[in-house]
């Protein structure tokens, strides 16, 4: 009963780092007592993975800067100012 | 026919400037007693003013919800559309009293001339709310390039290849740069330009709209290669 006991109790303290940590660490230290090699290459992918999607906003953002240029270029086109004859 | 005759001759002595009555080179005889041409005219002036007025406040919708607008930017830009729909507005309120078609015609002329709402004040707002746009989005692409250089470099300490990954980076941070200097002092050679600056202030929105081509042109190339980098990471 008294081994039962320290078990959980051990397992909640693992359970209470791991929900502690974030990001790679928090990946380390849910691997470290399972498999060692994991923690590394899931790290990476999810920085990788994190950085795409951040380079997808940019996208985004250089949609909205064509908007804007298209915009201006009919501005410069002159078209416009026709509806008072100078 | 004959009161036909008339009344072509009376458009073009009357001269308004305006493509729907007629020549605007010819004589004005301010004598001339104001008819039905002349409403017309002053309604077309009126609806003139009333769609750059529109524009303004297009133009000032855009200012106030860009979110990367400089304050100082946004403070000089909000100023000069408020002087400008301001004055637009005593303008039309003149042309509304006007009674005589040469008064009428300069102050139609004005619309244009003295606002250029629509060749010089909408493109000048406009570049300035990329050029702003364009430095955020600089500033963004480094902050990623710092993240993958990290990744990188933590990646090299683990005996990972990482040559191809570090020469798009490299390349990333080229265009970075090359990004910042095209567009850096678009927003300051534009945002003072005033109608009387016309018609050189053409030149320098051309100038200033080729530069921030340029820069979203290298922002792209950079998102790319940062793209290419974290997919080199990914695989080394």
């Amino acid at each position: 009963m008294r081994k039962a006991l320290l078990a959980v109790a051990a397992g909640a303290l693992v359970l209470g780092a791991s929900a502690c940590g974030h990001g790679t660490e928090r990946v380390a230290n849910t691997s470290a007592g399972t498999s060692a090699t994991p923690a590394a290459t899931v790290s990476a992918a999810t920085d990788t993975t994190s950085i795409q999607n951040d380079l997808n906003g940019v996208d985004h953002d250089l949609a909205n800067v064509d908007g804007q240029l298209n915009q201006t270029n009919g501005d410069l086109a002159n078209t416009n100012e026709g509806d008072v004859q100078q | 026919m004959r009161s036909l005759k008339r009344i072509a001759t009376g458009v073009l002595v009357a001269g308004l400037s305006l493509g729907s009555i007629g020549t605007a080179s010819a004589q004005v005889r301010p004598t001339r007693t104001p008819g039905p041409l002349f409403d017309a005219a002053k309604q077309a002036c009126d609806t003139a003013v009333n769609n750059r007025l529109s524009r303004i406040t297009t133009l000032q919708g855009l200012t106030r919800n860009s979110q990367h607008v400089t304050a100082d930017h946004s403070s000089t830009l909000l100023s000069q559309l408020a002087s400008a729909s301001n004055a637009l507005s005593q303008l039309k309120a003149k042309i509304d009293a006007d009674t005589d078609p040469s008064t009428l015609r300069t102050d139609c002329r004005s619309i244009v001339q003295d606002f250029r709402i629509y060749m010089l004040v909408s493109p000048k707002v406009r570049e300035v709310l990329v050029a702003d746009l364009e430095t955020a989005i600089a500033s963004r692409l480094s902050t990623i390039a710092g993240r993958i250089q990290t990744a990188i470099d933590n990646a090299k300490a683990k005996g990972k290849n990482v040559a191809t990954a570090q020469s798009d980076l490299d390349q990333m941070k080229t265009a970075i740069t090359n990004a910042q200097s095209a567009i850096g002092g678009v927003a300051s050679s534009v945002i003072n330009l005033q109608p009387s600056d016309w018609p050189g202030a053409h030149d320098t929105l051309v100038n200033g709209r080729q530069s921030l081509r340029t820069g979203r042109d290298d922002m792209r190339s950079a998102r790319n290669d940062g793209w290419n980098a974290a997919q080199a990471l990914r695989q080394s």
